[in-house]
C-alpha cells in the first residue's frame, strides 16, 4: 500500500461524503483543498431519513426512474450507522407523484425495519400495493433473475428489485471475500 | 488486472469504496468495506462503488489544476486514468494521507511528514488538515537551489530527488536533524500539546526504516512513529 490515502478518504467519505452542496456543506470543514463534488447529491447523516427521500425519483421520457445514486448512498450510511434507523423510519415520506416510488419506499422501510428487528413503521402499511408490477427495463433472463432476488418486502409490494441493486455493501462484501478468500461478514448476494 | 490482497487486517465501520491513489511511481487502487483492505494495481475501481481519490497536486473542483510530477494540468483524474465515473471525492495526497493516519489513530491529532520524491507536511486537528504544504519549503538547510524557485529548502537536504538511492546509513541523521528543524521551525506543526504526535511516512521512510527511528532521536520532545497503513 502506498500510504494511508486510503483511509484519510474513506473517512472523509464517511464524514462529509454523503453530504451534497446543496446542503451546506463547507469544504473547509474537512481539509484545505477539499471540494465534495456534485455526482452523489444525497443527504447529510444527520438527514439520512426515509421521508427525505420523497423526491429521489427522476421523471423521463418514460415515466420516470429512482434516483439511484441517492437511495444507495443512503442505505450505505444506514449501513454503516444502524443508530440512525430508528428516526430514519418515523416519518412518512411525502407523496412523490409516483406509485413506484411510494411502494419502493414503503418497502425498502418495512426491510430496514425486519432486517434490524426494529418494529415496521405504521405509515407503511397505508401505501398501497401496486396495481401491475414494476421492474426496470431488463431482458427476460434479467427480469426472471431479478425476479428472483427480490426481497420479500419488495416483493409483496408489486416491485421487482434485486436486493443488490441498492444494498451494495453487501456485493462489496462478496466481492472481498471473493477475491481475499475469507468468509463473508455480510449475507451473500442473491444472483 | 493483477489482484494482490492486502494482508493486513482491515477495521470494521469502513465504507465500501474503492480508492484510487496516484503518485508518481503509479497507481494502485485499495476496496476498503469487506474483512480486509484489497490492492489492486492501476485504477481498477469495482463497478457499484464510489470513486474516491488522492492526486498529488492542487485540486480545484473536480479538476486537478497542477499536478507537475505526472504533468496533469487542469484535468478530469477519472478521464485521465480511463475510469468510466467520476470521483465522488478528490483530495490531495499528502492531505488524505494525513487524515489517514489520524483516522488509523482513531482520530489522533497529529503532523505528518511525507518523505518521498518531494517532502510534504500537514497537520490535522480534530480529524481536519489545519495546515497543508507545510515543511517541504522555506528554511536555510543548505545552498542547493530548490526547483520551487527557493534555495536551501528542506527538500534540498531531506526529498528523494535530492538524496542518493539508496541513501547510505551515514546520511540518516543529517536528513532526521533537518526534518526535526523543520517541525520546530514550522508555527503550525510545533504548536500544540507536548509530546505530540509526530507520523513520518512516504516512500524514503518505507525504504529506509531507520530513518524513521533517527528522527525520533532528533526530536525526543515528540513522539514520532512510522505509518499506520497497513503493509500490502
Amino acid at each position: 500500500m502506498k500510504s494511508a490515502a486510503a483511509w484519510g478518504l474513506a473517512r472523509a467519505y464517511l464524514r462529509f461524503g454523503a453530504a451534497s452542496t446543496r446542503d451546506g456543506f463547507d469544504r473547509e470543514h474537512l481539509v484545505l483543498s477539499t471540494r465534495r463534488l456534485p455526482a452523489t447529491p444525497v443527504r447529510s447523516r444527520s438527514r439520512t431519513t426515509l421521508a427525505g427521500l420523497s423526491d429521489a425519483w427522476q421523471r423521463t421520457a418514460r415515466g420516470g426512474t429512482p434516483d439511484w445514486t441517492r437511495l444507495r448512498g443512503a442505505l450505505d450510511m444506514l449501513a454503516q450507522h444502524p443508530e440512525l434507523l430508528p428516526d430514519a423510519l418515523e416519518s412518512r415520506p411525502k407523496p412523490s407523484g409516483s406509485a413506484v416510488m411510494d411502494a419502493l419506499l414503503a418497502g425498502i422501510a418495512d426491510k430496514l425495519a425486519d432486517d434490524a428487528r426494529l418494529p415496521r413503521p405504521t405509515w407503511t402499511k397505508r401505501i398501497p400495493r401496486l396495481k401491475s408490477e414494476w421492474s426496470a427495463p431488463g431482458t427476460p433472463a434479467m427480469l426472471a433473475a431479478r425476479r428472483a432476488a427480490t426481497p420479500p418486502q419488495l416483493k409483496e409490494r408489486g416491485l421487482v428489485l434485486d436486493e443488490s441493486s441498492l444494498w451494495r455493501d453487501r456485493v462489496v462484501a462478496a466481492y472481498v471475500a471473493n477475491l481475499t478468500g475469507a468468509p463473508e461478514h455480510a449475507e451473500p448476494t442473491p444472483s | 488486472m493483477h489482484v494482490a490482497p492486502g494482508r493486513a487486517a482491515g477495521r470494521a465501520g469502513w465504507p465500501s469504496v474503492a480508492c484510487i491513489e496516484v503518485g508518481g511511481g503509479g497507481v494502485e487502487t485499495v476496496v476498503l468495506g469487506g474483512p480486509e483492505p484489497v490492492v489492486l494495481q492501476g485504477a481498477a475501481p469495482p463497478d457499484g462503488l464510489p470513486v474516491l481519490m488522492a492526486v498529488p497536486g492542487l485540486i480545484e473542483g473536480d479538476r486537478v489544476l497542477a499536478a507537475s510530477n505526472l504533468d496533469w494540468w487542469n484535468v478530469d483524474p477519472a478521464a485521465q486514468l480511463g475510469v468510466d465515473r467520476s470521483a465522488t471525492l478528490l483530495l490531495n495526497d499528502a492531505e488524505a494521507a494525513a487524515l489517514g493516519e489520524s483516522a488509523l489513530r482513531d482520530g489522533a491529532d497529529l503532523v505528518y511528514v511525507g518523505l518521498g520524491t518531494g517532502v510534504g507536511g500537514a497537520v490535522v486537528r480534530d480529524e481536519v488538515v489545519v495546515g497543508a504544504n507545510l515543511l517541504g519549503h522555506g528554511g536555510a538547510f543548505s545552498d542547493i537551489a530548490c526547483p520551487c524557485g527557493l534555495t536551501g529548502c528542506l527538500e534540498t537536504v531531506a526529498a528523494g530527488w535530492a538524496l542518493p538511492d539508496p541513501l547510505p546509513a551515514e546520511n540518516l541523521p543529517g536528513v532526521a536533524a533537518a526534518v526535526a528543524t523543520a517541525v520546530r521551525d514550522d508555527p503550525l506543526a510545533a504548536s500544540g500539546p507536548a509530546g505530540g504526535l509526530v507520523v513520518v511516512a512516504g516512500g524514503m521512510s518505507r525504504r529506509h526504516p531507520d530513518l524513521v527511528a533517527a528522527i525520533a532521536r532528533a526530536l525526543p520532545e515528540r513522539v514520532v512513529e512510522p505509518s499506520a497503513a497497513p503493509v500490502a
